[in-house]
């Protein structure tokens, strides 16, 4: 602060200031991928379901979410008469808070994150569970069976989804050495096969045990049983209307991106930038900015494939829930979790079986992808339709 | 060994389950979707789609009425009135042709009997409006000699099939304007107006005697 020709007195102040800007910007931002999201989401389901989607409101209907805003804040903000007031009234903003604080250790760039926290992984398990606080909240205070089945199903999905989501990032945290999400970006390398969903074919894995969990820890379909609408009307936010209905919905579509951008941090090397070293990519603006704009591309495409798994898969019932997570992803977790140490060491001896590991399974991902493509070429041609290019209609 | 085996095909299952039912989702991105963007945003009007013969509103060709009232006596609920009536000079004269069209439900028996084509469904089906009155279509304004059959009309000179419905559907939404059914005219020489309804259809032309049960 002294080198800024700022008094030390005012040092506590001007840091007050930086990081309440700081999270303006995060939440700014966060809000406004939120509302655009879910006008993008309701137009690629309709896509998917040969529909056309919101396309009235703005062109091609993208202020489609500002105008459902509008909508929740003009409504009356209705407290049933049996619930429990201030515990209704309370219930959104855990949730919200919950996904928001995550944003203190997300990264945007080499530099830009509100805190580089030595302990980032844990601190994200960990706040993330005031969700669960906040849908229970929610599900007893309404005094309704319906959120409260919806509540109880969310405390047991979540809590039992952190274990495999825990034991995941820990099988990456293995060959990294470290829990700050910008360290880690900073292990990885810049190019596909040095990132470290290539790194031993137990990250590999991990990272869909990952994805998988952090869908099911925020409750996206496939697992979004604490708002089943074909069982439970609405699930834990039912009662709930206007404002307070849109904080969860909120903090449903934040956590989209909270799940791309972890997912991307973690596993898909962050901002790095193939082929320039880390050390050139901090301070410089440029490569800032090229790294800030690979790390949202990168989420942004998972959060595509999110997008694309809730309109492909139906909603799981519950002991299939269960099932999946304490019969497969829990062990599959664990026996990743042992074989990734016994793998680091290994790589530590023999650094050839690192290398040669990372472009195999690279080439395996790289093998995927074009079958997945054969697929899609396939489905085009067995439903016989004229390919259409057009994204908007 | 059994069950380790249906816990690595179960996994296998679900992977390739889901890695194909993607295919399949991702290939709909690439296909037009099938919405009609009805009222507002089709290619051409949504009646053109519509099927031919399609039993929309039903309409009344006035120029072709033989004024036989076949229509009124077959509909079993009584949607349609027709009046006939004998002007001053001796010849009849279609006075009122209404369809009560809140009360139709389009079983096409008028359309059936009608001996020329007169009565007939239409493609337009928007009469939705605010004002029920508004549903009862009045066809005759003004008094009009039934058609004989004789006069051998050329079928092209009749306007387009909708045409009068379509001007029902323009002003469904304008202020209810009471009917006032119109009458014959009036001879020069005061005669007695008859109301000769339920005339039979043989009796076209001048037979005003006839007419009277």
């Amino acid at each position: 602060m002294t080198a800024l020709g700022i008094p030390d007195a005012y040092s506590f102040w001007v840091l007050a200031a930086v990081f309440l800007v700081y999270a303006g910007v995060a939440m700014g931002f966060a809000s406004l991928f939120a509302g655009v999201c879910s006008w993008y989401e309701r137009r690629i389901a309709g896509r998917m379901q040969s529909r056309i989607g919101p396309n009235r409101v703005g062109p091609q209907g993208i202020l489609q979410w500002l105008a459902d805003g509008m909508k929740c804040f003009l409504k009356e903000d209705l407290i049933p008469q049996e619930a429990d007031p201030p515990l209704f009234r309370l219930a959104p903003y855990p949730v919200f808070i919950g996904v928001a604080s995550t944003f203190v250790v997300l990264p945007f760039s080499a530099t830009v994150v509100g805190s580089d926290l030595n302990v980032g992984l844990v601190y994200l398990i960990a706040i993330t569970a005031l969700v669960v606080a906040g849908i229970l909240m929610a599900g007893w205070s309404s005094n309704s069976k319906w959120t409260l089945l919806g509540g109880i199903r969310s405390a047991a999905q979540m809590i039992s989804y952190e274990i495999p989501l825990a034991l995941a990032l820990l099988v990456v945290v293995v060959p990294a050495g470290t829990l700050s999400l910008q360290e880690m970006i900073r292990h990885q390398g810049g190019a596909p096969w040095n990132w470290f969903v290539f790194e031993s074919p137990f990250t590999f894995i991990a990272f869909f045990v990952y994805f998988t969990s952090a869908l099911a820890e925020g409750n996206r379909t496939p697992f979004d049983l604490p708002e089943a609408e074909s069982e439970l009307v609405a699930g834990y936010n039912t009662e709930y209307s206007g404002m307070r209905f849109l904080f969860f919905f909120f903090a449903e579509w934040m956590n989209l991106y909270v799940v791309g951008a972890v997912v991307t941090a973690v596993f898909l090397g962050g901002w790095r930038i193939p082929g320039i070293p880390v050390d050139r990519q901090a301070g410089n603006i440029l490569l800032e900015f090229v790294g800030f704009v690979l790390f949202v591309a990168k989420s942004l495409t998972l959060v595509n494939v999110i997008i694309w798994l809730r309109w492909t898969l139906p909603r799981l019932r519950i002991d299939q829930l269960m099932k999946m997570c304490w019969k497969y992803f829990v062990p599959i977790g664990m026996v990743s979790l042992f074989c990734s140490m016994l793998f680091t060491a290994l790589v530590v001896a023999v650094p050839l079986v690192g290398r040669l590991t990372s472009f195999a399974l690279f080439g395996l991902g790289m093998l995927i992808c074009a079958v997945f493509v054969w697929r899609t070429a396939y489905a085009l041609r067995t439903f016989p339709a004229k390919p259409y290019l057009r994204w908007m209609v | 060994m059994a069950s380790v085996r249906e816990y690595v095909a179960n996994i296998r299952h679900s992977v390739t389950s889901i890695f194909e039912g993607m295919a399949v989702t991702l290939s709909w991105m690439f296909r037009k979707p099938h919405t009609v963007q009805y009222p507002d945003r089709t290619e051409k009007p949504v009646q053109e789609t519509i099927a031919p013969r399609f039993r929309g509103l039903l309409e009344v060709s006035l120029e072709i009425c033989t004024g036989c009232q076949l229509c009124m006596r077959t509909c079993p609920i009584n949607v349609i009135l027709v009046e006939v009536k004998k002007g001053g000079d001796g010849n009849r004269y279609l006075t009122r042709f209404d369809i009560d069209a809140s009360l139709c439900m389009y079983c096409g028996l008028c359309t059936e009997v009608c001996p020329t084509g007169a009565i007939h469904h239409t493609r337009e089906f928007e009469m939705a409006c605010a004002d029920r009155r508004k549903l009862l279509l009045h066809y005759v304004h003004q008094a009009v000699q039934p058609y004989k059959p004789s006069q051998k009309l050329d079928p092209s000179t009749l306007p387009p099939h909708g045409a009068v419905v379509r001007k029902f559907i323009e002003d469904r939404d304008k202020p209810y304007v009471p009917y006032v059914p119109a009458e014959p005219p009036a001879a020069p020489p005061a005669t007695e107006p008859t109301t000769t309804t339920r005339t039979t259809p043989s009796t076209t032309g001048d037979g005003g005697e006839e007419g009277k049960p």
